[in-house]
């Protein structure tokens, strides 16, 4: 009931998670948005009406049939007012030319107007007349001669601005080639803000019935074919969003099938391959659900996680399985507990290196990076919690592969000379194939960002090639508070342009100053339209007696008509012209902020790309898809290096944490650093670049091979160098899970994006090239370099004991930390410190969890419950006890005392009596601050100890504890130190010793707790020897502070000790003296070895 | 006087005109009866061997241009200069006015009285109207045969007493756009050059008519070049005239 629960909201979850994802198809939404350059082509996209347009692209044999063709399309789709708000296919602006130039001459200043009322007095406007009449005679200007017939008084001369530049003149302007043979259509969808789907299903529609009128024009003859192409905000969205929901299906489908075909072939197991997939099916959908809980979108780039993240989580299934047939008798939490630890930390450093590619400073990676940081994550646990002990059910016992010593490995000398020799041919072939073909350039350009074989980029790129736009136009986007703030800027930035232009930087520019209203000068202006307007029949006359045509004073007409409209009326002039043209024409250069603000935009056309525009007013920003390149790669170079090399420095760390050895730590960086060389090569072979993508591979491939240095190096230690069986386990399995990521890699390698595919690419190569040097070559150097290595296999996982020696945290360099921190830290936070870091090893070491729960069981009566409590007790317990102990080495104010506490009496007659006192305790409580405790009483006493596992530690623990007035003798180095003991006990001195692990060469098995025990025989050689008080004391913390108890002195025949048995049975009398103490302070009995193991070896 | 009368005047003096030019039309088509396909390859046959011939040409040039926004022709003379092969030198007006100058890799238009100067590159795959028209100039000038049919489409050879008029079609649809129709008056004797017609798209024309014809006669590099100082505006972009 409880389960199904559960089930039911996990799906409910999931619902609800997928249910909020959307595509977002924006590829400036994968780019950092504090780039200036991306922030105004976001701006750009989002206030520009352009930007939303659909373009239809009409290609045809003859202008006159493009222009035919053209029409209808935009006839057709104007009757579509369902969808359609507006269908374009010339300038519309020549229809209401007249109403424009009056418009733009409202706009602007006192002098211009001075100047056309100047010009239009009688007198000068007879003579302007004859000059215009000499032009139209003698010029060879066509433009000028059409120009000039139609306009002699000059209004379209607005500011001295040729009409035809201002794009106003000519119905083709932006819509025809110049050969008319290619012709644009604008469509203005009605709901420009449209999802992808609806976006998707406007375009089939809009397309239908495109091809309707395109089928009704078309040539039988193939070669005067009529081509019709889309391109613009609808179809880029279609095209991007549709070829992201491809790629997500497809390459999800493709890493399965492989998926399947790698597991059939290894296991040829249905069942077991049913769990793996439906495994993996749940963690896709629940990081999905996730990732629309956390994100909400996924990108052109996110969308390839499935396929990566489960390339990579079916290797933790593999792991698992392969455990499970290994152990056929082992329970699903055995398994689990044997295979967590791997799989935890492969998860963990995977995910954290997947996480760390948010530092690459592209958002669309960071959420790559974090779907797949969530789903190895969610992957590990279905794995561990789902999929194992419901493989556990189905699997099929099948014998491991286990290493044969009969099959010899490679000989000798196959170790040193031919693995020198193959390395060198890989490194030569490298070296030569960079060398001869250069190092993989890097290519700067935005074009990572954009979908690969692309219909909507192609018609584009046709359309600006048949357009004549030959440079990349680079957008200046101009703020202000309000128009005539953006007026004014719009009006400084054409003297600094024109500079430009003038010194060779810009071909060209063009800024809307002309068509941008001046709301102050308009309402100036109307007294002087008024008055212009009035003298309409004066310029008639004047006109008529130059021998000009009626016809020529058709547009002043005109535009006098809405001078003298603007003048009389109440009616403020337009902020824009009211005709729909114009208004279309706005949309293109203005926008406005949901603040109220306004942007302008002015554009330029530069000789050459990403040319830096100096000396640009505040207020203006800069964007241009040619800038993004160059400003991403900068940025992402940068941070990649330095991704690369703190995920290079923390793999060193977990390279010395997982092997402690310098050699096999270099061996693993070489092999990784031979690898990447063969990855470099190959490229360098193959032409490959590196892009602001593909870089990021550096680091997600260092993260993701490090492991595979790892399991091969400690599957060699294991099988003690045998070469044969490392590659009939490890290898198998690195060999199956590297075919895995290559296919959730590889299967990208499709993808609609081009930047996505060539990441893949390099990922799945890179893994391609580590896997070979660390299966072929590695082993190899390995043995080169441990030519002691016996070929004998190792430990078991399940069956050996988790852990044997130490931790490997018990070194100087923590301890002379800790002492430092000791000094500066308050107890209270040292403590919480101390404490959550124990809490957290015991959770990471799960295997030294369970070495400390067997410890205890004995004393608990054997129940596992009451132990792990205990266990988990004892880890804070310990944890306190070591920070009491590093205060007080390293002399904290305040630092506890040790108070005695029973009956000291045995003690005190003992020394009275000049009889040598050894001290005997176990490992309980804080048992090193009583020797302190005696020093304050005036006894020095010697404590016998076995090497630290550290030497330097070793000394470190020595001084201290001579600071305190205590000696200290290292058991195990010196031959003769128990001949100083002895003397210090003949003496009458203090000797303190620990019983309950014995020092090398001195354990024999006693009964403790009901069970055989192996204790130290010590203290039972040392009566014998001397004849000393055995007083048996321990330190435990209870009551707030520190007691030193001792208990009753052992009482023996030293005569009878002459026997090994005898010593023997006295090593059993004094250790079980504590078993009841032990009972009552479980939780300070701090051994985290194995102790009950090997009781008779 | 109203508008709507104003307009209803307007549209009677355009039928009228229309009336007018379609009788003209009828009576020049019967004046000058048009050629049979084999006459008329004859005819373009012998004018484009004699141009072949034609190292240099300058003449004295009288050009009249009706156009659609004057009620008047306007009239003006200057003179031309051609070499071969594809440079010419356009002036016209007294002193000049306006100057049109071609030379290998660029065709530049002048004002000299407004110092103002235009320049296109020639040979580049850059387009436009004022180009491609300016290019037109030298129709009367046909380098050979093959050259010729790649420019234009002869629409009729025609006739009168003393001439022979090659009606052709510029083959450039951009500019047949703005100029529909061209024509050449040969003398009929030599197939020498006498006049060239530009029909523009609005129906203006504008018609050169050459004397004082010189042919052959070495000219001054210096007359294909131009001599543009700092005071001169220039715009377009092109070669180095």
């Amino acid at each position: 009931m409880k389960r199904g629960f559960a089930w039911l909201l996990l799906g409910l979850l999931v619902l609800l998670g997928l249910s909020r994802l959307r595509f977002d198809a924006e590829p400036l939404a994968l780019l950092p948005q504090d780039v200036p350059s991306i922030a105004g082509l976001r701006l750009h996209q989002e206030l520009f009406a352009g930007s939303r347009e659909l373009l239809v692209t009409v290609d045809a044999p003859a202008p006159e049939a493009a222009a035919a063709l053209a029409e209808a399309i935009a006839l057709e789709l104007r009757g579509d007012s369902n969808r359609v708000a507006a269908a374009r296919w010339r300038m519309p602006l020549r229809e209401s030319l007249a109403e424009n130039i009056a418009w733009m001459w409202m706009q602007r200043p006192e002098s211009e107007w001075q100047a056309l009322e100047a010009r239009w007095s009688p007198g000068r406007l007879r003579a302007d007349l004859a000059a215009a009449r000499e032009r139209l005679a003698t010029s060879l200007d066509p433009t000028e001669l059409g120009r000039l017939g139609y306009d002699p008084l000059g209004l379209l001369t607005v500011s001295g601005t040729n009409p035809a530049d201002a794009g106003l003149a000519s119905e083709d302007a932006l819509f025809a080639s110049p050969d008319g043979t290619f012709r644009l259509v604008m469509v203005e969808p009605l709901h420009p803000r449209m999802a992808y789907r609806e976006a998707t299903a406007w375009m089939t529609a809009v397309r239908e019935r495109v091809e309707g009128v395109r089928r009704r024009f078309e040539e039988p003859d193939p070669g005067n074919r009529i081509r019709v192409a889309y391109t613009g905000g609808p179809a880029f969205l279609t095209e991007v969003a549709n070829g992201m929901e491809s790629d997500l299906k497809s390459s999800v489908l493709c890493t399965l099938v492989v998926i399947c075909l790698l597991f059939w072939t290894c296991h040829r197991s249905l069942r077991p391959l049913g769990l793996l997939v439906s495994a993996l099916g749940l963690t896709l959908g629940v990081t999905l659900a996730l990732g629309g809980l956390l994100l909400g979108t996924l990108n052109v780039i996110s969308c390839g996680f499935g396929a990566v993240m489960m390339g990579l989580v079916v290797d933790y299934g593999l792991v698992g399985y392969q455990e499970l047939l290994a152990h056929p008798g082992a329970s699903p939490a055995q398994l689990r507990r044997a295979v967590f630890p791997g799989i935890g930390w492969s998860a963990a450093t995977t995910a954290g290196t997947f996480l760390s590619l948010g530092f690459a400073g592209l958002p669309g990676l960071f959420e790559l990076g974090v779907l797949t940081a969530i789903g190895l994550l969610v992957g590990a646990g279905v794995m561990l919690f789902w999929f194992l002990p419901r493989a556990s059910r189905v699997a099929v016992p099948v014998p491991p592969p286990v290493p044969d010593p009969s099959i010899p490995s490679p000989p000798p000398s196959f170790r040193g000379r031919r693995v020198g020799i193959a390395t060198g041919l890989v490194v030569a072939a490298c070296v030569l194939a960079v060398t001869l073909r250069g190092w993989p350039r890097t290519e700067g350009g935005a074009g990572p960002l954009r979908p690969r074989k692309s219909a909507a980029y192609e018609a584009m790129a046709t359309l600006q090639e048949r357009m004549g736009r030959t440079r990349p136009t680079t957008w200046l986007l101009v703020s202000g508070t309000d128009l005539k703030d953006v007026h004014d800027r719009l009006e400084s930035l054409v003297p600094i342009l024109e500079r430009l232009r003038v010194d060779g930087t810009l071909r060209s520019f063009r800024v809307p100053t002309d068509f941008w209203p001046d709301p102050g000068h308009a309402q100036s202006h109307r007294t002087s339209a008024q008055r212009l307007a009035g003298g309409l029949g004066t310029l008639r006359a004047e006109i008529s007696s130059a021998g000009f045509s009626p016809q020529s004073l058709a547009l002043a007409e005109e535009v006098l008509d809405h001078w003298r409209r603007w003048s009389a009326s109440e009616a403020a002039v337009p902020t824009w012209p009211e005709n729909e043209g114009a208004r279309w024409l706005a949309g293109l250069v203005s926008g406005r902020r949901p603040d109220g603000t306004w942007v302008g935009l002015a554009s330029v056309e530069a000789e050459v790309e990403n040319v830096p525009l100096n000396g640009l007013p505040p207020g203006v920003q800069v964007a241009g898809w040619d800038r993004l390149g160059p400003d991403l790669l900068e940025r992402v170079r940068g941070r990649v290096a330095v991704l690369t090399l703190a995920i290079l420095g923390v793999l060193v760390l977990c390279l010395w944490l997982a092997f402690r050895r310098w050699t096999e730590v270099f061996l693993s960086l070489a092999a990784l650093g031979l690898s990447f060389g063969i990855l470099i090569a190959v490229m360098a072979v193959l032409g490959a670049r590196w892009n602001l993508l593909n870089l990021v591979a550096i680091p997600l491939l260092l993260g993701t091979s490090v492991d595979s240095a790892i399991h091969v190096q400690l599957a060699l230690r294991r099988h003690g160098g045998h070469l044969r069986a490392l590659w009939r386990t490890t290898g198998l399995a690195l060999l199956l899970c590297a075919g895995a990521n290559v296919a959730g890699f590889g299967s990208l390698a499709w993808s609609s994006n081009a930047g996505l595919a060539s990441l893949d690419i390099v990922c799945a190569g890179g893994v391609v090239c580590v896997l070979g040097v660390m299966l072929l070559l590695l082993p190899f150097w390995w043995r080169a370099l441990h030519p002691g290595a016996t070929g004998t296999a190792g430990r078991d996982p399940l069956t050996d004991p988790p852990v044997a020696g130490p931790s490997q945290l018990y070194g100087g360099a923590v301890w002379r930390a800790a002492g430092m921190l000791a000094r500066r830290l308050p107890r209270f936070l040292l403590v919480a410190l101390a404490r959550a870091g124990a809490a957290t090893y015991s959770r990471l070491r799960p295997d030294r969890l369970d070495t400390v729960v067997e410890n205890l069981l004995p004393l608990v009566g054997g129940q596992p419950g009451i132990a792990r409590r205990i266990a988990l007790a004892n880890y804070g317990e310990f944890a306190e006890k070591l920070v009491d102990l590093w205060r007080h080495e390293a002399g904290s104010r305040g630092a506890v005392a040790v108070e005695p506490e029973g009956d000291w009496t045995a003690f005190r007659d003992a020394l009275a009596a000049g009889r040598g006192v050894l001290l005997v305790t176990p490992h309980l409580g804080n048992w090193e601050l009583g020797g302190p405790m005696l020093a304050r009483f005036g006894v020095r006493p010697l404590v016998l100890s076995a090497p630290e596992p550290d030497s330097r530690l070793t000394a470190l623990r020595a001084e201290a504890r001579s600071r305190y007035g205590v000696d200290t003798l290292v058991v195990g180095t010196d031959p003769f130190a128990f001949v100083e003991v002895i003397r210090r006990l003949q003496d009458g001195g203090v000797v303190a010793l620990l019983v309950d692990r014995p020092m090398s060469g001195s354990g024999v098995t006693v009964e403790f707790f009901g069970r055989p025990y192996r204790a130290s025989v010590a203290a039972a050689e040392l009566a014998r020897a001397t004849g000393c008080c055995i007083l048996p004391v321990y330190v435990v913390r209870e009551g707030g502070g520190h007691r030193a108890h001792a208990l009753p002195a052992v009482e023996y025949d030293r005569s009878q000790l002459g026997s090994r048995e005898a010593r023997q049975a006295l090593s059993g009398r004094i250790l079980r003296v504590f078993e009841p103490i032990l009972r009552q302070f479980p939780g300070q009995w701090f051994h985290f070895v194995p102790v009950w193991r090997d009781p008779d070896p | 006087m109203s508008r709507a009368a104003e307009g209803w005047r307007r549209r009677r003096r355009l039928d009228v005109a229309a009336w007018v030019a379609g009788v003209a039309a009828g009576l020049g088509w019967l004046a000058a009866p048009v050629l049979g396909s084999a006459e008329s390859d004859r005819v373009l046959g012998g004018w484009l061997a004699a141009s072949s011939n034609l190292t240099t040409f300058q003449a004295t040039v009288v050009q009249t241009r009706h156009l659609k926004a004057f009620t008047q022709p306007l009239v003006s003379t200057g003179r031309v200069w051609f070499a071969n092969p594809g440079r010419f030198r356009w002036e016209l007006g007294n002193p000049s006015q306006s100057i049109a100058l071609r030379s290998e890799d660029s065709l530049v238009v002048l004002s000299p009285r407004l110092l103002r100067a235009e320049r296109h590159a020639v040979g580049t795959g850059t387009r436009g109207p004022a180009k491609e028209l300016m290019e037109l100039l030298d129709v009367g000038f046909p380098r050979d045969a093959q050259e010729f049919r790649s420019r234009f489409d002869l629409v009729e050879v025609s006739t009168n007493r003393s001439a022979w008029v090659l009606r052709m079609r510029p083959r450039s649809t951009m500019a047949r756009r703005m100029m529909p129709l061209l024509s050449v008056d040969l003398e009929a004797s030599s197939l020498a050059l006498r006049a060239t017609e530009l029909t523009f798209a609005d129906g203006s024309r504008l018609r050169s008519d050459f004397s004082d014809i010189v042919t052959n006669a070495p000219l001054s590099a210096d007359l294909f070049r131009t001599n543009l100082d700092a005071r001169w505006k220039i715009s377009g972009t092109g070669g180095t005239p």
